[in-house]
């Protein structure tokens, strides 16, 4: 099964999107900014990246930006959450966009769009 | 009022009466709110009320609660209330306990049921009832934030509302209190041997609201809230501008002294002992206004209907035909444990909704024993002034001088130009051994009137403003000295 990594500086939004997709039967893994997820990435390549716009360290743009520079993840779908308006995110080449606040409903069906259900992934 | 409210906005109605309005709406879906107060405070029939509202507007309510308690308890105390309708159970409205979950596996195992549940019973509305029983099994207060943040953050990305009911384990408020959406705290205070119960509103989170304690009382229907009436009334709104027209008593005599009437759409005090006659002034007032096509509104607390009836009838006023018409309209609250703002609330109704034109409040000093807390009343009584005038009705209430007799009068309230743009002064005299009333006008606002002192005759055939009092003085002290012969009387004297 792929491994969905998800990508948020907000601790609780990282620990809530992590339990609701492991209850849906994904395997999940979290980090907390761009430059934690790079490592994560190094030790195994996601099936999804479910990324946040702003974040310490390294932000999102900043992270799509190294995986497209990156021969192997070049091809792993991102999905850019934000508060932000989508002129500050239109122009990133990103599988999806979901702008924050989302609900449960839009995220599973991004999440299942671009990874497939759980026995699929 | 607080910041400004998304406009728009959709809204979790509480279908409590009164709390909507506090709220601007409801509850806002997929936030978290916490409801504290102490046991018996009514968290829990404010609770359950929202829920079984949400379950008959097509919600599905889920019920969690951490306390030993059993939901048969719970559910048999519920069944006296009129909103609890068994048929929800339990596909609309579900009650879990997750005593044991919570004791046996913390917080984490509470909200992984919670998360879970959630979704199973495609909940739009959860309530967990008893937080203090979470508070205890977290082992630090960090621990307790966490759970809450991700209950909030769990329950806002799948849209269901979330109202936690606490006691605040009777430790006040604390920090993981404030990090919800909003915090309502409910509480039971006493004045004297009196119990008032009261709800504020902490805290709303991106929505104004209406500040401040707002009474409410818990009724075979449940909870009934009274929001203060000084949020209700809309400070924005300009009073109309008196204009020229009159609000006649229909008194001869009276109305000539007033320049044919009081100033249409003012507030007018009537100042004066027990048994001047201000209660029957008030009535002429009323009943002139009927007969010129004006909806009056007669506000007792010390006359029931029939004794109104009684009483103006042996002074030759025919009211029974106005009341069957409904043309007047009398509301009877006797002085005993009045909820101001649930009077607020009905005098609002009278001027909003039944077009009433004219209205008479018998008396201040009903209103003053109702606001428990003295500064109160004067309040209120602006906002009241504020809204008859923004209507355009003519406010008439009566004030009762402490003393009846004596040479000082103290007026019984401060800052008589907020809220009465006319006085008129009722008193009683001894005169040659006799008891004489008379009236006087001591402020017309921006109009002409007759500052004499006058005898205000009550007979069988109703009320007149006769003669000034020439052969006598110092009738303000109540105690008059005769300087000439005595005027042959115009009328009988007394009811």
């Amino acid at each position: 099964m792929g491994l969905i990594l998800i990508v948020d500086d907000e601790f609780g939004i990282v620990e809530a999107i992590r339990d609701l997709l492991t209850d849906e039967g994904y395997r999940t893994a979290i980090a907390l900014n761009g430059r934690e997820a790079l490592e994560r990435m190094a030790e195994e390549r996601p099936s999804l990246v479910l990324l946040d716009y702003m974040m310490p360290v390294m932000n999102g743009p900043t992270l799509l930006e190294a995986m497209l520079g990156n021969d192997s993840l070049r091809d792993v779908p991102v999905v850019m959450m934000s508060a932000s308006t989508p002129e500050h995110w239109r122009h990133l080449r990103c599988a999806a966009f979901l702008p924050k606040p989302f609900t449960l409903d839009q995220l599973m069906k991004t999440v299942l769009r671009l990874a497939g259900s759980p026995s699929e992934s | 009022m607080t910041d400004s409210s998304p406009r728009g906005e959709e809204r979790l109605q509480t279908g409590i009466p009164g709390l909507d309005t506090v709220l601007r709406g409801g509850f806002r879906p997929g936030r978290t709110y916490m409801v504290m107060g102490l046991p018996g405070a009514g968290k829990t029939i404010l609770a359950n009320q929202v829920c079984f509202h949400h379950a008959a507007d097509g919600g599905r309510v889920l019920y969690v609660t951490l306390l030993a308690e059993s939901h048969t308890e719970l559910v048999a105390n519920l069944r006296s209330l009129s909103f609890f309708d068994s048929s929800r159970l339990p596909e609309s409205v579900t009650y879990l306990s997750a005593f044991t979950v919570l004791e046996q596996g913390g917080l984490e195992a509470l909200a992984e049921l919670i998360r879970k549940e959630i979704r199973a019973q495609k909940a739009t509305l959860i309530v967990l009832d008893g937080l203090v029983a979470a508070e205890e099994a977290a082992p630090s207060p960090q621990a307790l934030k966490k759970f809450i943040h991700g209950l909030q953050v769990v329950t806002n990305l799948v849209g269901c509302t979330t109202l936690v009911l606490t006691t605040g384990g009777g430790r006040g408020l604390r920090a993981e209190h404030t990090m919800v959406d909003g915090l309502l705290i409910l509480k039971q205070r006493m004045f004297g041997a009196r119990s008032i119960r009261e709800l504020v509103v902490r805290k709303f989170r991106g929505s104004a609201h209406l500040l401040g304690k707002h009474s409410f009382e818990i009724t075979n229907d449940g909870i009934v809230l009274y929001p203060r009436l000084e949020t209700l009334v809309d400070e924005g709104a300009t009073p109309l501008p008196l204009s020229n027209a009159r609000s006649a008593f229909g008194i001869k005599g009276l109305d000539k002294m007033l320049s044919g009437g009081l100033p249409a759409g003012s507030a007018t005090l009537l100042l004066g002992p027990p048994g001047s006659g201000k209660t029957l002034l008030g009535l002429n007032f009323l009943a002139e206004g009927v007969r010129k096509g004006e909806r009056g509104h007669y506000f007792s607390f010390y006359d029931s209907p029939e004794r109104m009836l009684l009483q103006t009838a042996g002074v030759g006023m025919k009211l029974a035909p106005f009341l069957a018409r409904g043309d007047l309209e009398v509301s009877f609250r006797a002085p005993m444990e009045n909820i101001l703002d649930k009077l607020g609330m009905q005098l609002l109704e009278a001027i909003r909704e039944r077009g009433v034109k004219r209205l008479f409040l018998d008396g201040y000093d009903a209103l003053q024993k109702a606001a428990v807390r003295p500064s109160r009343s004067a309040r209120f009584l602006t906002a009241l002034v504020n809204e008859c005038r923004v209507r355009g009705v003519t406010l008439v209430y009566t004030v009762e001088t402490t003393t009846a007799f004596g040479p000082q009068v103290e007026f019984p309230m401060r800052g008589i130009s907020m809220v009465a743009e006319n006085l008129l002064f009722l008193r009683l005299a001894e005169l040659r051994s006799e008891l004489r009333r008379f009236i006087c006008a001591l402020k017309v606002r921006g109009s002409g009137f007759d500052p004499a002192l006058r005898e205000l005759l009550i007979s069988a055939k109703g009320m007149e403003v006769g003669a000034t009092f020439e052969d006598a003085q110092q009738l303000m002290t109540g105690l008059a000295r005769v300087t000439a012969p005595a005027p042959r009387p115009r009328g009988r004297r007394g009811k």
